[in-house]
């Protein structure tokens, strides 16, 4: 398990925040109107899966890490 | 250790006096910005309507040119003593260039501040690109002058140093800063005829008087084969941040030095034959002429696309010298707690989405679809008002030490400080974008038209207003804090050693570069012929239209409604009854304008 530091985590805030921004704008293309506070929801549940990924989850196995097989 | 203050302490006042003045225009400036953002929003308004015009032009004025380039000249100062490793040839030069740019800002800043004071008779409520007809006091024109000519002398104070050090160093290649430097001041050099002919030229006489009438579209067109290349004025020193200084802060070392040098001649020879595109909507000007400078700005993608390979790969490179690991863990090891490093890399990130709609801004079909709306100062904030402004912020927290030799008062205020910048922009690009989108015109102080609805897509022009005013006054407030951490590190003590200042040599090292790469001249003679070619015949066109002085008298620039009311009065006394019997009656008409003044 890996340590989030509190600087790592207000940069994940900025980088998040597009997104979340961006999403709610794309949904409204395909004709689906979300509320304005669709955003701040989709800000939380993206900060909670990244930082969820980050801490407990590796994306690719290290060199070293035996394999599972 | 000793740091750039011991080494070279003349060059550092002067880079200190020039960030001084920087940053007391990004203070002056940002605090107009957040009283339109809130005027034009509706939410708060404090000034009149009309006052609204003073204070954009004071905010494009000391922001976009003063702000940008008193820092530019800072740090290309200190970029040529340091990687020539001597001082500048005559220190009383430095300090005369540096003096006659904070004279003619002055000039500038009093003749647009002079507006907000009707008892002065002096204004230029003509907006930072100064179009004619709108005419500005004589001394807005002149302080724009003593500017430009500031900005040449030190161009020449740097090619002297770079004589010097060639004369001792003749068979060595330019050090990577000092060709940064160098090959920007070419293109400065070649881009500033436009905006020196035009104001010399021209709008000086035109505004004391000696001629009466000025060319509208030639001055116009002066102003961009000046205003593009502003541009990569502004954006080069972040560049330079960004390829020297960034790969250094992530722990790591730059990709490739002959791809750096590579992307700078690229931007001497492109930056300036592409100005028109900027003119689309012109009329006056053939379209095969917009469509050429269409494909040229297009090619300007090339060098752009280099720089975010080469930065990123040498970031992560940086990333992986600390432990990093994996596709994308590696971003994890980044040094995020540095506020330099931090504010750096949020502003290449916004840099790339600026980049995306600057090529809408770009494309000459589309462009009809944005032009004069909120989407192009939506597009501005995130490459001038973030890539260059958050960058050469964020490199304060890394210069300020090496120039004073003092440490940075708090690194946590820094880093909230350059992430307040980046989420507040993103509200407020992000809604100017949207607005643009929907036909919501810039430059005015009332976007909302009687009896019209703006139709939006998705939310409410009310919500895409709330966007705008948090999104300004987020902005506001990173400008207050790092205003107070700037002023706070300078009443610091000194200590020995405040930062750690080396640039490590890059990867892939000069060596590898082809050595026609740094022959200067040549690269000088291949911009010029671009430019001979992109613009002979359309100012030939220009001046076989309307003279090389052009018909045009002056427009009032204080802004009064009475004399609309007379023409319109005077406009509809005029019409044919049965016209008139199509419109509304002339009574209602005065009166609906009458209502206006009051």
């Amino acid at each position: 398990m890996r340590r989030m530091s509190s600087a790592l985590f207000l940069v994940l805030v900025a980088f998040t925040v597009p997104i979340a921004v961006e999403l709610r704008t794309v949904a409204g293309f395909f004709g689906v109107e979300l509320p304005f506070i669709a955003v701040i929801i989709v800000e939380l549940l993206l900060l909670a899966v990244i930082t969820a990924v980050y801490v407990l989850g590796r994306i690719t196995p290290d060199d070293d890490e035996p394999s599972p097989l | 250790m000793a740091t750039f203050v011991d080494r070279y302490p003349d060059e550092a006042k002067v880079v200190q006096a020039s960030f001084a003045v920087a940053f007391i225009a990004l203070g002056i400036g940002a605090l107009f910005g957040v009283i339109q953002a809130l005027h034009r929003t509706d939410i708060l308004r404090i000034i009149d309507s009309v006052d609204y015009y003073t204070l954009l032009t004071a905010h494009g004025v000391l922001l976009a040119l003063v702000f940008t380039i008193f820092f530019l000249v800072g740090l290309f100062t200190w970029a040529i003593a340091r990687s020539f490793e001597r001082p500048m040839p005559d220190i009383r030069l430095t300090w005369a260039w540096f003096g006659l740019m904070t004279t003619g800002s002055v000039f500038a800043a009093v003749a647009i501040l002079a507006g907000l004071f009707p008892d002065i008779p002096m204004s230029a409520d003509v907006l930072y690109t100064f179009y004619a007809p709108l005419q500005a006091h004589p001394i807005f024109y002149i302080g724009l002058a003593m500017f430009i000519i500031g900005t040449w002398m030190a161009g020449a104070d740097w090619f002297l140093a770079y004589r010097g050090w060639r004369s001792e160093n003749p068979d060595d290649r330019i050090p990577l800063q000092a060709f940064m430097v160098l090959t920007t001041m070419i293109m400065w050099f070649v881009s500033t005829i436009g905006v020196a002919v035009s104001v010399v030229f021209f709008l000086i006489p035109w505004s004391l008087g000696l001629v009466e009438t000025v060319n509208p579209l030639l001055t116009r067109t002066l102003f961009w084969y000046f205003g593009h290349p502003v541009v990569y004025f502004w954006l080069m020193p972040a560049y330079l941040l960004w390829y020297t200084v960034l790969p250094k802060l992530a722990g790591g070392r730059l990709f490739s030095d002959p791809l750096a040098r590579v992307v700078f001649v690229l931007f001497v020879l492109l930056s300036t034959p592409v100005g028109i595109h900027h003119q689309y909507l012109d009329p006056g000007i053939a379209e095969g002429f917009k469509f050429i400078a269409m494909t040229n700005t297009m090619f300007l993608l090339l060098p752009s696309l280099l720089t975010a390979f080469t930065v990123v790969a040498s970031v992560e490179h940086g990333a992986r010298q600390r432990g990093g690991e994996g596709y994308l863990r590696w971003l994890g090891a980044l040094p995020w707690r540095d506020p330099a490093f931090t504010g750096m890399a949020l502003a290449g990130l916004m840099f790339a989405a600026g980049g995306f709609s600057g090529m809408i801004n770009a494309g000459m079909n589309i462009n009809y679809l944005i032009h004069n709306t909120l989407w192009v100062p939506g597009h501005f904030h995130m490459t001038v008002g973030t890539a260059v402004a958050l960058t050469m912020m964020a490199g304060t927290y890394w210069l300020l030490p090496q120039l004073t030799g003092k440490t940075v008062f708090s690194r946590p205020i820094g880093l909230l400080q350059v992430v307040l910048w980046f989420v507040g922009m993103v509200f407020m690009s992000n809604a100017m974008h949207r607005g643009g989108l929907l036909g919501i015109p810039r430059r005015t102080a009332e976007p909302q038209y009687q009896q019209f609805d703006f139709a939006t897509a998705v939310g409410s022009i009310g919500e895409i207003q709330a966007q705008i005013a948090l999104g300004g006054v987020l902005l506001f407030l990173s400008v207050v804090l790092f205003l107070f951490n700037v002023a706070a590190t300078w009443a610091q003590d000194r200590v020995d050693t405040p930062v750690d200042d080396r640039i490590p040599e890059p990867l892939s090292p000069p060596s590898g570069a082809p050595l026609v790469l740094d022959n200067l001249a040549l690269w000088t003679v291949i911009a010029i012929v671009l430019v001979v070619l992109a613009y002979t015949l359309p100012l030939a066109s220009i001046i076989t239209d309307a003279g090389l002085l052009g018909k045009s008298p002056a427009f009032p620039v204080s802004v009064s409604v009475q004399p609309v009311v007379d023409a319109a009065i005077s406009a509809f006394a005029s019409v044919s009854p049965v016209t008139s019997a199509e419109v509304q009656p002339i009574e209602g008409v005065v009166d609906r304008l009458a209502e206006v003044i009051r």
